[in-house]
């Protein structure tokens, strides 16, 4: 098998907008990394996939970009300009894009109800079309006071719940570790689908609990764990 | 224009107290006012990172963030100072309570960016803090220091807020139909931002795709240019100019208290000519 590089998806929840591209219906694309060392994917089947198989598939759609051209791309750096280094981002997300369709055609595990234990553990959101923009961004404080890290999704099955966490900055605050969690239930309904069911969102240091209270179901809508979910299963 | 107000409303009301000249309080009022408005502009123009302003480079394009937040705290600061200094309670309380104002409207106007749930009784308010206040307080302190009874202040008062009020919606009216050589900065600047005003208030009742080009913050290529056009033919622009005819008109009655002059004619051009920039 060759050697070719997977390009590392960037972690984008902390970058919320800025390589936003607006689609027609708001779809969500997720690529999680498995704190185990699996790595997993993308929108309606789960599947386990090694790193032969990522050789493989990238062989496939990377045939224009060989390693030869990457390090071409690097030389040439300095005199790329803004505009150009932006198709470059387009087009990289369009391959990124591409690639998750293609592996959710690959999934092997046709009914993964019946293995949950493949995406139990605890998970790291790495890649995301969302944006959080207009006046939601207003009200979450994100143009000015908020900074947004990492999203994490505990996924317990043998007691059907997820615990999602949402770590953020309020630096006016001195704040370093805020978190947003929220935890739902899930409940297996079919071979390939599950219901969930919210229970509860709350907000560390309580402090902040009172300034967004008020904005709690934007913070909800946001980052609603239904739709995560339904990215594993 | 507004110390040239000061000096009208002085003027005219001065003949109803049987003054026959400026007094030294008047021509510092106006001082003050222009102070206290110029700093406002400095601050502004570094809260929206302006560069242009009437055609010109702005003070912090020009010399840094740090001598535009300097500049404009010393103008502030000097303008309390002198005001402090005429002595008139009143008076004095009147102004205070402007900085205040322009405080609370930039606020208001940062935490409503790209909400497409403003309504009228938002932004009304919102001007008010951001421009009328200033000038109401302007003409009705001239009438103050002119010494005439309490219900001619508040007419004055009156005539500075509708003024104020009507100046701000034709400045805003003027972002979408201008282009940049005559605005002197991009047209089309304040919806770029998220800032919401009447035009797009307007329209947005009439025309759901603006809702979501805004909700975008504007990330497809063209969507301003089409929210600009939405706007037009959502009748925002139409009904934007009859808000502003409509104070306008309040304004002009609220000078009837005043007595025939070629003052009280001044200011009736004033009202007239703000609008005249719409027509």
């Amino acid at each position: 098998m060759s050697s070719n590089k997977l390009i590392q998806p960037p972690s984008t929840t902390a970058s919320l907008g800025a390589i936003s591209r607006r689609r027609g219906n708001a779809k969500m694309l997720f690529s999680f990394i498995n704190f185990n060392g699996k790595t997993l994917s993308f929108s309606d089947k789960p599947f386990r996939l090694r790193p032969m198989f990522i050789g493989k598939v990238t062989e496939q759609s990377f045939s224009a970009s060989s390693p030869n051209e990457q390090e071409v791309v690097e030389e040439e750096e300095e005199d790329i300009t803004v505009s150009q280094i932006k198709e470059e981002l387009y087009k990289a997300l369009e391959e990124i894009e591409s690639l998750v369709k293609l592996l959710e055609c690959r999934n092997p595990t046709p009914e993964p109800t019946g293995e949950l234990d493949k995406i139990g553990g605890c998970w790291k959101l790495v890649y995301s079309t969302i944006t959080v923009l207009g006046s939601k961004r207003t009200k979450l404080g994100l143009r000015d006071f908020v900074s947004l890290g990492d999203l994490l999704q505990q996924i317990d099955i043998a007691q059907g719940k997820t615990v999602h966490v949402l770590k953020f900055d309020v630096r006016g605050l001195n704040l370093r570790d805020g978190e947003f969690r929220i935890v739902a239930n899930f409940k297996i309904i079919s071979k390939s689908s599950v219901e969930i069911t919210y229970e509860s969102s709350t907000i560390m240091p309580d402090q902040l609990m009172n300034i967004f209270k008020k904005n709690m179901n934007l913070c909800w809508e946001s980052s609603t764990p239904r739709d995560y979910l339904r990215s594993h299963i | 224009m507004r110390p040239g107000l000061v000096f009208l409303v002085s003027r005219a009301t001065a003949e109803l107290a049987g003054l026959k000249e400026l007094t030294t309080e008047h021509r510092r009022l106006g001082e003050i006012i222009e102070m206290i408005h110029t700093a406002s502009l400095i601050h502004d123009d570094v809260l929206d990172e302006s560069d242009m302003r009437r055609g010109k480079e702005t003070v912090h394009e020009l010399f840094g963030t740090r001598v535009a937040v300097l500049a404009g705290d010393f103008m502030f600061a000097q303008a309390s100072w002198y005001l402090a200094n005429l002595e008139n309670l009143e008076v004095i309380k009147l102004i205070s309570q402007v900085i205040k104002d322009f405080a609370s409207g930039e606020i208001k106007q940062a935490s409503s960016l790209f909400d497409c749930d403003v309504t009228l009784d938002d932004y009304l308010p919102k001007s008010y803090y951001k421009t009328a206040s200033l000038v109401a307080a302007s003409t009705k302190g001239a009438a103050i220091f002119s010494r005439v009874q309490t219900d001619v202040t508040e007419q004055m008062y009156e005539f500075g807020k509708n003024l104020g009020l009507s100046f701000q919606v034709v400045d805003d009216i003027l972002d979408f139909t201008q282009s940049s050589e005559q605005l002197g900065k991009p047209a089309g600047s304040d919806l770029a931002k998220g800032n919401l005003t009447a035009p797009v208030i307007f329209a947005l009742e009439k025309v759901p795709r603006l809702r979501e080009i805004i909700e975008s913050e504007f990330c497809e290529e063209g969507s301003l240019e089409e929210a600009i056009e939405l706007v037009r033919e959502g009748g925002g622009i139409r009904r934007a100019q009859e808000l502003a005819r409509e104070k306008a008109d309040d304004a002009l009655k609220n000078l009837q208290c005043l007595p025939q002059s070629g003052f009280r004619s001044a200011l009736e051009q004033m009202v007239m000519f703000n609008l005249e920039r719409i027509d």
